[in-house]
């Protein structure tokens, strides 16, 4: 018997960090293992990789990959499902058609989807990552982003939402940095306790659902800087109602200004931000406040968001599309990627309204999906480039793509073939208006002043991401954080079974307490599509774009 | 195998952010969790390694001498004798020995003797907190100095 071994090396594409992976693929006589090796000589990892990232092998071996297309949760064969799409998309004048991507697809496929659509005249086209990091791609102008090199030689950081959980591998610089000197500070500021408050010099616990209020504040005690960012003006509206902003976070004002002092006379630092499921009423507020807080406070200031996702943006947003299927306006929706429509049950009802629904996907979920569904193989083993954190990275095929699948340029061969291949421009970032954005975050906060009370018997249901409980694969996302005070006021033990309703949905949990989440709060995993369904979605005013607000729900004792 | 065997895994608690990297990392080579990230209070959760003892108890519990003490000092087991009967996990005073079998064998930490490099969490640990140091390299560094926390807001202990 044969042993061959080859060793393919390649960038992680499960989030945007971008660590380096090298995987071993042994082949005995026809029957492959795949070993992940850990390579110290790395320049962004040092061979560390996070639980996803560990992950690699099982997600190239899952045995519930999609092998064959499907017509309405039935199997159909690819020649069919291609002829039915295509005959049924002369249907549609361009007007109705909408296209849709993701960030499972490298640059060279979104050119080729661009170009795709392109060739059907229509202007829909939009991306279906819906995460809320997505909002970093609305940037400030005079933003400085940090590269690796800066976290290192970082004196001071400030933390706003859990990036431990989100890219467990930034740990390392950041805390090498943080103990290299005695006198080095780092600050963060959530809703959740997470693992990180016990590495900051200060944790500041807000309110849920205030950060972008803390945020607003902390600009306005920035001092000089800020006024000539900002104006004169636009720093004393915000210093004139500074008392009623930090009483809305329920915070203590001592902290905040000690965090603000130390902020501004310690350089270089970094603001960090990460922006998680139904953390905010308004995630665009938090992802440009951070990073207007970069730029106002004095000495050398950076900013990195977690995840960048680094998606084209596009004239429409996904809350206008769906507005227009709901008044029957688009008819056709075609997706290209990976997780949509399966992350966001909640779109269903929507999708449901039309005519011809078209998505690739990689895994076979359990959910019902409307008309076509096609294979296709996963990010771990396609070739290309991706965005990464920090750079342009290549992606190298960990293995062949699945059987039975199609690779996304083959779908848009077969649908429209002979497609030019003319590289469209691919605008990443939105710049927003100074002038805009403080006088949306002053009215934000005037109005989160008048309604931020709940009612006695209603819960706030936080979501928390993390790296271990990637798709459910390893943790089966049962377990829910109650405050130790609720749960005495409902009388939950430790261990129960307690059943959380959100409108009308409802799940079971097992209930976990710690004072890890503010009183009259749960929070509850979202690796599952399961655990999403709950939280209901909304259309942002602002930006049109579809977001998951703070979300309340009643717990009950089972 | 690795160079030299009288090295052990050692956690640095002011790095240990509870990624549980470490475990998808055994999980990945060896399909079930050999180190165990334990939840040991509600407010303590650590990574569990085993400690390979001098006189181990797991192998003196192990009625059909499976776990064995090799030459090196370091605790193996013949998993294709081991009938599991959970008695090393019993006996494991240190609770590093997972109490769900895999494959109806126990799982025990053997220090990834097929890697050169040493141990795969060691080497996937995300923030660097796992170190494979010999107990007199570990009494040079400042983990094996100090009895507390740097950090000030410390909560696992």
């Amino acid at each position: 018997m044969s042993i061959e071994s080859k060793l393919i090396k390649t960038t992680c594409p499960l989030c945007q960090y971008g660590c380096e992976l090298s995987i071993n693929e042994i082949n005995r006589g026809g029957f492959i293992i795949r070993k992940i090796e850990y390579d110290h000589n790395t320049l962004v990892n040092q061979g560390r990789l996070c639980a996803r990232g560990n992950l690699a092998t099982r997600i190239l071996e899952d045995n519930k990959r999609l092998t064959y297309p499907l017509l309405n949760n039935n199997p159909i064969s690819w020649n069919d499902a291609i002829t039915q799409i295509s005959t049924s998309l002369n249907k549609f004048s361009a007007d109705e058609i909408a296209i849709t991507y993701d960030i499972n697809n490298t640059l060279e496929e979104l050119s080729l989807i661009f170009n795709f659509t392109q060739q059907l005249k229509t202007e829909t086209v939009l991306r279906s990552y819906l995460e809320p990091e997505a909002f970093f791609n609305y940037t400030i102008d005079k933003v400085k982003y940090a590269e690796l090199k800066d976290i290192s030689s970082a004196k001071v950081f400030l933390i706003i939402g859990d990036i431990f959980s989100k890219s467990p591998v930034i740990a390392k610089p950041i805390l090498d940095a943080k103990y290299a000197d005695r006198n080095h500070r780092l600050y963060y500021i959530d809703s959740v306790k997470s693992k990180l408050a016990g590495f900051a010099n200060k944790f500041i616990q807000v309110k849920p659902g205030t950060e972008p209020i803390l945020l607003l504040a902390l600009i306005g005690m920035m001092g000089k800087t800020a006024k000539e960012v900002l104006g004169d003006k636009n720093v004393s509206t915000i210093k004139k109602i500074l008392p009623q902003l930090i009483a809305i976070c329920g915070v203590n004002i001592n902290d905040i200004e000690e965090i603000a002092h130390t902020f501004t006379t310690l350089s270089p630092g970094i603001v960090l931000a990460s922006l998680d499921w139904a953390k905010t009423d308004d995630p665009f507020l938090f992802a440009t406040l951070a990073q207007l807080l970069s730029i106002v406070s004095p000495g050398n200031k950076k900013f990195c968001g977690l995840s960048l996702t680094s998606l084209p943006l596009s004239k429409t947003s996904m809350g206008e599309v769906i507005e227009k299927i709901d008044q029957g306006k688009i008819k056709a929706l075609i997706n290209f990627g990976e997780i949509f429509p399966f992350y966001y049950p909640n779109i269903f009802d929507s999708l449901n309204k039309l005519k011809l629904f078209v998505t690739t996907t990689t895994y076979k979920y359990p959910l019902a999906i409307p008309n076509y569904t096609l294979p296709v193989p996963s990010l771990l083993e396609k070739s290309g480039t991706i965005y990464s954190l920090w750079d342009k990275s290549t992606l190298k095929p960990l293995a062949q793509p699945i059987s039975g699948s199609k690779s996304i340029a083959e779908i848009i061969d077969l649908l429209k073939p002979n497609i030019p291949q003319s590289r469209p421009r691919l605008t990443i970032k939105t710049s927003v208006n100074l002038e805009n954005l403080i006088n949306k975050s002053i009215s934000y906060a005037e109005h989160q002043m008048v309604s931020s009370k709940i009612s006695e018997d209603e819960l706030i249901v936080l979501g928390e991401e993390s790296a271990f409980g990637y798709r459910g694969i390893l943790d089966n996302d049962t377990k829910i954080k109650i405050n130790p005070l609720t749960a005495q006021r409902l009388q939950i033990k430790l261990g129960n079974k307690v059943k959380l309703t959100v409108d009308n949905k409802s799940k079971e949990f097992i209930a976990d307490i710690t004072d890890d989440v503010p009183l009259n709060t749960v929070s509850i995993p979202v690796n599952t599509a399961d655990n999403r369904a709950l939280f209901p979605i909304k259309i942002d005013n602002f930006t049109k774009e579809i977001i998951i607000p703070l979300t309340k729900g009643k717990l009950t004792n089972l | 195998m690795n160079d030299n065997p009288t090295r052990r895994i050692f956690l640095d608690l002011d790095y240990c952010i509870g990624c549980r990297s470490c475990e998808a990392a055994c999980r990945s080579a060896f399909n079930e969790a050999r180190i165990r990230y334990g939840n040991i209070s509600a407010t303590v959760d650590l990574p569990l390694a085993c400690r390979h003892c001098e006189e181990p108890l797991c192998a003196a519990a192990c009625p059909f001498e499976v776990l064995k003490v090799t030459e090196q000092g370091l605790v193996l087991q013949a998993s294709f004798h081991c009938v599991g009967c959970k008695s090393c996990i019993l006996a494991c005073p240190f609770g590093v020995l997972d109490k769900n079998l895999f494959n109806h064998v126990s799982q025990k930490c053997n220090l990834c003797t097929d890697r050169a490099e040493g141990p795969r969490c060691v080497a996937s640990c995300a923030s660097g907190a796992l170190k494979f140091l010999t107990e007199e390299e570990i009494k040079k560094t400042i983990i094996g100095q100090r009895f507390v926390s740097r950090s000030p807001f410390w909560r696992r202990l």
